[in-house]
C-alpha cells in the first residue's frame, strides 16, 4: 500500500528532520510510529502527504510515486488525521466538515450526503451531524476529524497523536473505532498502551532516523531499548 | 446578574451564527445561489444609482429586506446587529457633506434643510439598504455557495480564494485572539483590558500564531483535496428563473418610475 524508501527531509534552515527512512505499510495493517518529541514523526506524516519538500528518496502509494503532479491522487488514497482536531475541523457544522473532501472530489450533493452519512454512521456519531464543530468535546472533535477523512474512502490512514487530550472513555472509544476500520493505518503516538492494543508492528524514529522496526511485543516489552530510544 | 464578557469568542460566534442561518430550509434558502446573487447585485446597483438628493425615491426599496426577512425567517436583530459596524463608515463619509454642502434644499417645519443634510441621510439609507441586502444574501446562502457562484460567473479563482480564505481565517484569527485574551486577562485580574504597553507584543504574537494556525488549517484542507478551485452547483430550476425575472424586473421598474 504505502512504500517509503530512503526518505530524507531537510528544512530550509538546514535542520535535518528525516534521514534515510525506509519502511512499508501493507494493506489493512496497523503500524505504530513512535519516538521522543522532535524525533520526526509529524514531519514524516507531512512528507508522505506532500506537505513538506522531500530532499531525497521516494514515497509511493499503490505504485504511484509522490510528486507535485501526483500529490492530489496520493491525498485521495491516504487520509491524514492531524494532531489538533481544531486544525482539521474548519467549517461551521460537522456535516460540512465531513463533506469538504467529497465535495472537492467533484461528487454530486446526493453522493456527498451518502458518504457523509456513511462515515458518521461508521464511527457511530451520526448525532453530531448538525452540531457546530467548535462546540464539540475533544473526543467528539477527534471522531469528527476521522469521519472527515473516512468520507473520502482512503485506502490508508495516517494519524498523528490520535489519543492526545482524550479522557479514558473517549480513548477507549477511539481504540475500538480504529480497530474496526479496515484501512491500513500508520499511527504516530506516545501512547504505548494504545500501541499494544492496536498495532502489530512498530517503527521507532530517533533524531529523524529509523532506529528500530519490528513486532510490537518485542519492542514495547524491552524497557532498556525504550529508554535508549528516549521513550 | 452580570453577563460574562465573551470578547473575541463572541465575535467568532457572531460570524458563525450568520453562516448557521444559511442552513435554514425556507423558500428563500432553497432558491438557487446564482439567482440570489444576481438579485442582490441588481438591487445594490439600483439603490446606489440614485442621486444624492433622492431620498423619497429610495423609500420603496425598503420592501426588499422587509419581505425577504420574514420569508427567510431571518431575525431582524441578526441583520441589524451586523449592520451597525458598517454605519460609522457611512456616517463619517456623509458628515463632510453637511459642512461642505450648505445650499438650502427643502423647508421642513419652517426650517431650511441643507443639501448636505439631505445627501447625508441619502448615504445612510443607501448603506442600510445595500448592507442589509448583502447580509441577507450571506445569511440565506452561505459563503461556500456564494464562492462557487462567483466562480461560475467567471470571477478568477485567485480572487475567490482570497475571499474564501480571508473569511475562513477571520474566525481562526478571532479564536487565537480569544485564547490569548483569556490567558492575558486571567493573569491580570486588575486590568480592564490589554494594556497599551503589552499591545505590541500581543498583536505581534497574534499575527505569528495566526499565520502558523492558518498554515495548519490550509494543510488539512489540501489533504482533503482542496485545489484552489470550487465545484459548481446544479442548474437553476424554472421557479428560480421566475423569481429572478420577477424580483429583478420589479426592482428595475421601481427605478424607472420613482
Amino acid at each position: 500500500m504505502l512504500h517509503v524508501k530512503n526518505l530524507s527531509v531537510t528544512y530550509p534552515d538546514g535542520h535535518k528532520a528525516l534521514s534515510d527512512v525506509t519502511f512499508t505499510l501493507h494493506d489493512g495493517e496497523r503500524v505504530a510510529l513512535i519516538g521522543a518529541n522532535g524525533a520526526g514523526k509529524s514531519s514524516l506524516i507531512r512528507a508522505i502527504m506532500g506537505l513538506l519538500p522531500i530532499s531525497d528518496g521516494e514515497v509511493a502509494v499503490d505504485g504511484i510515486s509522490l510528486s507535485k503532479r501526483t500529490a492530489r491522487d496520493i491525498r485521495r488514497m491516504v487520509g491524514v488525521v492531524f494532531q489538533n482536531p481544531d486544525d482539521q475541523l474548519f467549517m461551521t457544522r460537522v456535516y460540512d466538515d465531513v463533506a469538504f473532501g467529497p465535495r472537492n472530489m467533484g461528487l454530486s450533493e446526493d453522493a456527498v450526503a451518502e458518504r457523509v452519512n456513511s462515515a458518521l454512521a461508521q464511527l457511530d456519531i451520526s448525532r453530531l451531524k448538525d452540531r457546530m464543530s467548535d462546540r464539540l468535546s475533544v473526543g467528539e472533535k477527534r471522531m469528527a476529524g476521522i469521519a472527515s477523512v473516512l468520507s473520502m474512502s482512503p485506502g490508508a490512514l495516517l494519524l498523528d497523536e490520535p489519543s492526545s487530550s482524550l479522557d479514558p472513555r473517549a480513548r477507549r472509544i477511539l481504540i475500538t473505532t480504529l480497530r474496526s476500520l479496515p484501512q491500513a493505518a500508520l499511527i504516530a503516538t506516545h501512547d504505548l498502551d494504545l500501541v499494544k492494543r492496536l498495532c502489530t508492528r512498530v517503527i521507532v524514529l530517533q533524531d529523524g532516523m529509523l532506529s528500530a522496526e519490528g513486532n510490537s511485543d518485542d519492542i514495547l516489552f524491552d524497557e532498556k531499548k525504550l529508554e535508549q530510544f528516549g521513550l | 446578574m452580570p453577563q460574562p464578557d465573551f470578547g473575541f469568542s463572541g465575535a467568532t460566534l457572531g460570524l458563525k451564527a450568520l453562516e448557521l442561518l444559511a442552513e435554514g430550509d425556507t423558500v428563500i434558502h432553497r432558491l438557487h445561489p446564482f439567482v440570489k446573487l444576481m438579485t442582490t447585485i441588481v438591487y445594490v446597483v439600483v439603490v446606489i444609482s440614485f442621486g444624492r438628493y433622492e431620498i423619497a425615491a429610495l423609500m420603496p426599496f425598503f420592501f426588499y429586506p422587509a419581505i425577504l426577512m420574514p420569508l427567510s425567517e431571518t431575525p431582524c436583530a441578526a441583520i441589524s446587529k451586523r449592520l451597525l459596524p458598517a454605519l460609522p463608515f457611512a456616517l463619517f463619509g456623509g458628515l463632510s457633506n453637511i459642512f461642505f454642502d450648505r445650499t438650502p434644499m427643502v423647508i421642513m417645519a419652517g426650517m431650511a434643510v441643507s443639501g448636505g443634510v439631505v445627501s447625508f441621510v441619502s448615504i445612510m439609507i443607501k448603506t442600510t439598504l445595500s448592507v442589509s441586502a448583502i447580509l441577507l444574501l450571506v445569511s440565506t446562502t452561505g459563503i461556500v455557495s456564494l464562492s462557487r457562484q462567483l466562480a461560475a460567473l467567471g470571477i478568477p479563482d485567485a480572487i475567490i480564494l482570497q475571499f474564501t480564505l480571508t473569511y475562513r481565517y477571520l474566525s481562526v484569527l478571532a479564536e487565537e485572539a480569544g485564547t490569548m485574551y483569556d490567558c492575558y486577562m486571567l493573569r491580570s485580574s486588575d486590568s480592564r483590558g490589554i494594556r497599551m504597553k503589552d499591545m505590541g507584543t500581543f498583536v505581534g504574537v497574534l499575527l505569528l500564531r495566526g499565520i502558523d494556525r492558518a498554515g495548519r488549517v490550509y494543510a488539512a484542507m489540501k489533504c482533503r483535496g482542496f485545489a484552489c478551485s470550487l465545484p459548481t452547483h446544479d442548474s437553476a430550476r424554472a421557479f428560480d428563473i421566475c423569481y429572478l425575472f420577477i424580483v429583478c424586473g420589479t426592482i428595475i421598474l421601481l427605478r424607472c418610475f420613482t
